[in-house]
């Protein structure tokens, strides 16, 4: 006998990616999930970010890692509400995070008066692009030590991103990155990704993002209005 | 690298779709799912968490048949259809990279085959 199922594996985690984005819609909350793979500056791009909208916009960060609270530590003293994740002991070490595990991190997050919501995602090229947390955008890190191949390889992260930040722009004169074949290489996978050329060390770049951020923010209040 | 939330997630769904047969349950033959090709799974890592999850469950012994699902798109601009094999997401007939998905990240559990009833052996 054959029984019939036709039932998506990720329906589960996409119905609570939902029931998340709802919970961030009532308080008004813009999201981002921040994805990369380790060490591509993420946290770095966090810390500057959070001071240039200090006065500007309230912000809140959820902090994915699989084990310590390194990343959180570095953005407390920065004075906003920060919730760690960590993957290890509750979720089988995971490699990303998905929509269940910011459902149970929200009652610790105080979501009132928050403009903007940020998601640091565990560091990893490959499981973040496939599980919704409940994001209004996918922003995508990749630091050009990583090398001009990484949208053949990884093109899922680069085809579901809606903007990339193209960090560490300031190592460009010690390595072989070749920024015309990146541009090419991204552009085959996703031809409509926008690419910010960034550095959170020097802050090329910054103002283009946080341009970029306060457009979206605003786009999508007009949106819930 | 995530295969084994994955796998978990599989048999979440599969588990629900036993639900409502009538016991005793049939010993399940087959799971067959449709894997698009730009999703981040790895076919034969899931095989394996599957292989190891499954015993002690109304799973076990079952295969998990994995059928591929090719990276189609459809062109916003010029409205054709193509498949999308050297992921190059621009249109080959009028080069609009305005390209919507048509398949190819599926992760779906398509099917259960369950065993025919078994005759008891008469010797």
């Amino acid at each position: 006998m054959q029984v019939s199922v036709l039932r998506s594996v990720l329906d589960a985690n996409d119905l609570i990616a939902k029931e998340n984005r709802k919970e961030f819609d009532a308080h008004g909350c813009f999201v981002i999930n921040l994805m990369s793979a380790p060490g591509s500056g993420k946290t770095a791009i966090l810390e500057r970010t959070l001071r240039a909208l200090e006065g500007q916009l309230r912000v809140a960060v959820i902090e994915g890692d699989v084990l310590g609270t390194l990343d959180a530590d570095r953005l407390v003293p920065l004075g906003v509400p920060v919730v760690q994740i960590n993957t290890d002991p509750l979720f089988g070490g995971e490699c990303h995070l998905d929509a269940r595990m910011i459902r149970n991190a929200l009652p610790a997050l105080p979501l009132d008066g928050v403009a903007v919501v940020f998601i640091e995602n565990v560091g990893n090229l490959v499981c973040p692009a496939e599980f919704s947390v409940g994001e209004d955008r996918k922003v995508m890190v990749l630091s050009v030590a990583e090398g001009e191949d990484k949208p053949l390889k990884y093109p899922l992260m680069f085809r579901v991103s809606d903007l990339l930040l193209l960090n560490k722009t300031d190592l460009l004169e010690h390595l072989d990155f070749d920024l015309l074949q990146f541009r090419a290489n991204a552009a085959r996978v996703n031809p409509v990704l926008p690419i910010i050329e960034f550095s959170a060390r020097t802050g090329q770049g910054f103002e283009t993002w946080i341009d970029w951020l306060l457009r979206e923010v605003a786009v999508t209040a007009t949106r819930r209005a | 690298m995530h295969e084994l939330s994955i796998c978990y997630g599989i048999l979440e769904v599969a588990m629900g779709a036993l639900e409502p047969l009538p016991r005793p349950l049939p010993r399940v033959e087959r799971v067959t799912m449709r894997i698009g090709r730009l999703t981040a799974v790895v076919p034969d890592t899931l095989s394996h968490y599957f292989d190891l999850l499954t015993p002690g469950t109304d799973f076990e012994g079952a295969a998990l048949v994995i059928e591929e699902v090719p990276i189609r798109g459809r062109c916003d601009e010029c409205a054709a259809s193509f498949e999308i094999e050297t992921l190059s997401f621009t249109c080959p007939r009028c080069g609009s990279g305005l390209v919507e998905l048509l398949s190819g990240r599926e992760l779906e559990v398509v099917s259960l085959d369950t065993a025919e009833e078994e005759v008891p052996c008469a010797s």
